[in-house]
């Protein structure tokens, strides 16, 4: 048999289909019990058809035929034409088994893998064209989607990429320029159970070789996950991203978002955030905690950005069009004395505003300088000078509190306090500026406020009950409310829903969970950590606030020391 | 005949059952105020006496828990949840929403205002 066949050449991997393809596939399948829907042995005559016979059955010399490399079974194939009679018995479906090279389409697994990126899939399909509706049907989808396919294509090309990812280990997951307009949960889910590629037989090579510390031989499984979303057309973020907390590089940068929830600060691993180049007219305050020295994250970019601003630079600064800080504690000094100077000498209140957010934020660091150089000079290790910079991550690492909106009240079922200013977040976007005071007096602070109580509304509780529930969706209650329930309870159900899903929500100031803020208002913070030149409209990065209670509001008490 | 305003004021649920509470803790509630309100002329400001026809006795009686609960933590730094069964927070969701369920300062002061008594 083997010395019949004229040896052919090894074909290189993959190989390419043969065309005589139809016949090849027959020949091999003689030797398996049939061709039938399933690879299991045919158990009653009537699986058959009328066509059935005992020699469906029993095949008892051809697998001696068929001995050897199944590249040699070809030429024998197209050779004999002895199993031909038998072959046209058989019915075209199906075999169960599938090879690397016939197309049939159930093969979505390992066709796809190839179809992104790959020239292999692309000649396949150019030499295939009957094939073309199978393997290539997604690389071809690539390159003329029609509108209404485009967002299924992209995020079924994500789902592939993450499931590359999880399959090689791979801890970067490249989503960038899929034009992808919406990522599901049910995409990102996977990500959760991605597993770092082991090490283990490197990092024993290694520590062999040179003595390494056991921990890079027991490097844990856990990835620091770096996931790029960049040059997408996202307008909202799915909710699962906020649960990958083994996150450490999360790249959002020019999509089309408006808004980042309060659940980013789950993401304790964070160490670098790009939002640069979408719609945000405001941070969410919990990512602030993430910034602060303490904090995991060691690189933001928020610019460019259609911030809300809480002031107006001009006049000399705008002209400048940056600001650079002095890096030791004389001239810091020096400075905040001229801003002094200038702010008595302006009339105009914007500049007055604007000298004094700087004014400010230089007294800020002075204090901080001096403080450092207190304690250095009882632990004597660093002994100030007049004269020496300070290194910047001393005194320019923590954010520093610049203004703030007045505050926004709600009652107890979220509707508008009377006598409150507007919601900050309800601001229109052709507004870009909002008033700001860089201190509250307590006299801002409304009568009512002041004689609140602390305790939460029973409204409120009542909300919590029903959020704490186990395995009850907050909006299957509807059904149960009287048909003339208030449209205020309608609506809080609805609140309640919302917050559930997003793991719920913590008050900014006391940090307990809540149902309906009570109170609202934006900050603006500077917090450039890494250098000493700003450009202005960096100085101050506004982050909006929420508070549980009435008594949680800035004009209670110290918000802003960290 | 007016009777006098008492310490002690007295609710009373749609099942018949009366709760006697302390004037100042079941003022807290915005509309228990109003009606218990001395300058106005209602029976309840006459009498000391609210009657909810909307709620019943079970509810009621963890309304005025937490008409104390509120009294109690009003001026406290970290308030721990009151417990509410769960069976019981939709009704209470309603009651609160009806009592204006917490304590609506600004809603009085605002009225004592109107009226020219603060």
């Amino acid at each position: 048999m083997d010395s019949r066949s004229p040896s052919p050449d090894l074909p290189s991997s993959p190989p390419a289909l043969p065309s005589t393809f139809p016949r090849r596939k027959r020949a091999r399948i003689d030797y398996c019990y049939d061709e039938n829907t399933s690879s299991d042995p045919p158990v009653f005559s009537s699986d058959d058809g009328p066509e059935a016979s005992i020699d469906n059955y029993v095949t008892p010399r051809k697998k001696k035929q068929y001995r050897g490399t199944w590249w040699d079974h070809q030429p024998v194939a197209e050779a004999s034409n002895n199993t031909a009679a038998k072959v046209d018995l058989t019915r075209n479906v199906d075999s169960g088994v599938w090879m690397g090279s016939d197309g049939t389409d159930d093969s979505a697994a390992s066709a796809t893998r190839s179809s992104f990126g790959a020239d292999t899939t692309m000649s396949e399909v150019a030499d295939l064209p009957d094939e073309v509706g199978r393997v290539g049907c997604r690389a071809i989808a690539m390159l003329s989607p029609t509108a209404s396919k485009l967002g299924a294509v992209t995020e079924g090309l994500a789902r592939q990429i993450i499931e590359q990812c999880l399959d090689d280990g791979k801890e970067m997951v490249d989503l960038s320029d899929l034009s992808l307009t919406a990522i599901s949960d049910a995409t990102l889910r996977p990500l959760r159970a991605l597993i770092r590629a082991p090490r283990a037989a490197d990092a024993v090579l290694d520590s062999r070789r040179s003595s390494r510390s056991d921990s890079d031989l027991y490097a844990p499984f856990t990835p620091s996950l770096q996931l790029f979303l960049s040059r997408n057309s996202l307008r909202s973020l799915p909710r699962e991203l906020w649960n990958l907390q083994t996150l450490t590089v999360l790249s959002l940068r020019n999509n089309a978002l408006t808004e980042i929830p309060s659940a980013i600060a789950n993401l304790r691993n964070l160490k670098e955030l790009n939002l640069a180049g979408n719609r945000l007219r405001w941070l969410p305050w919990e990512l602030l905690g993430l910034v602060a020295s303490r904090g995991p994250l060691q690189r933001l970019t928020v610019l460019p950005n259609p911030f809300v601003q809480g002031t107006r630079f001009h006049g000399e600064l705008a002209q400048q069009g940056h600001w650079r800080f002095p890096a030791n504690p004389q001239k810091m000094e020096a400075v905040a004395a001229q801003l002094r100077l200038k702010l008595q000498h302006t009339n105009s209140p914007g500049s007055q505003e604007q000298f004094e957010w700087l004014l400010k934020l230089h007294e800020v660091y002075a204090e901080r300088m001096r403080e450092i150089g207190d304690s250095n000079r009882e632990d004597n290790w660093f002994a100030p000078k007049i004269g020496v910079d300070y290194p910047l991550n001393l005194w320019k690492e923590d954010p520093v509190h610049l203004a703030s909106t007045p505050v926004t009240f709600f009652t107890f079922d979220g509707r508008l306090e009377r006598h409150s200013p507007p919601p900050p977040s309800t601001t229109p976007e052709d507004i870009r500026f909002l008033p700001s005071a860089t201190r509250h007096t307590s006299t801002a602070a409304p009568q009512s406020v002041a004689h609140a109580s602390r305790a939460p509304s029973l409204f409120e509780l009542s909300l919590r009950t029903i959020t704490s529930m186990p395995f009850s969706a907050p909006l299957s209650l509807l059904p149960l409310l009287p048909p003339d329930a208030p449209d205020s309870v309608v609506r809080a159900l609805h609140t309640v829903d919302e917050a559930k899903q997003d793991n719920g929500k913590k008050c900014s100031v006391c940090g307990k969970g809540y149902v309906i803020h009570r109170t609202e208002w934006i900050e603006w913070w500077h917090c450039v950590p890494d250098s000493l030149v700003t450009g202005l409209d960096a100085i101050g990065v506004p982050f909006l606030r929420r508070g549980c209670g009435v008594k949680c509001s800035p004009y209670e008490g110290k918000l802003w020391d960290h | 005949m007016a009777q006098q305003s008492t310490d002690y004021v007295t609710l009373v649920s749609s099942d018949g059952f009366e709760f006697k509470l302390q004037r100042s803790a079941a003022t807290v509630s915005g509309a228990i105020k109003r009606m218990l309100d001395p300058i106005s002329n209602f029976t309840e400001a006459q009498t000391n006496t609210c009657t909810f026809e909307n709620i019943n006795g079970v509810v009621l009686e963890k309304v005025c828990e937490y008409l104390y609960y509120n009294e109690k933590h009003k001026n406290n730094k970290d308030v721990p949840d009151m417990d509410i069964p769960p069976e019981l927070c939709l009704e209470l969701l309603m009651a609160a929403d009806f009592l204006d369920g917490e304590s609506c300062t600004a809603v009085c002061l605002i009225s004592n205002a109107d009226t020219g008594l603060v």
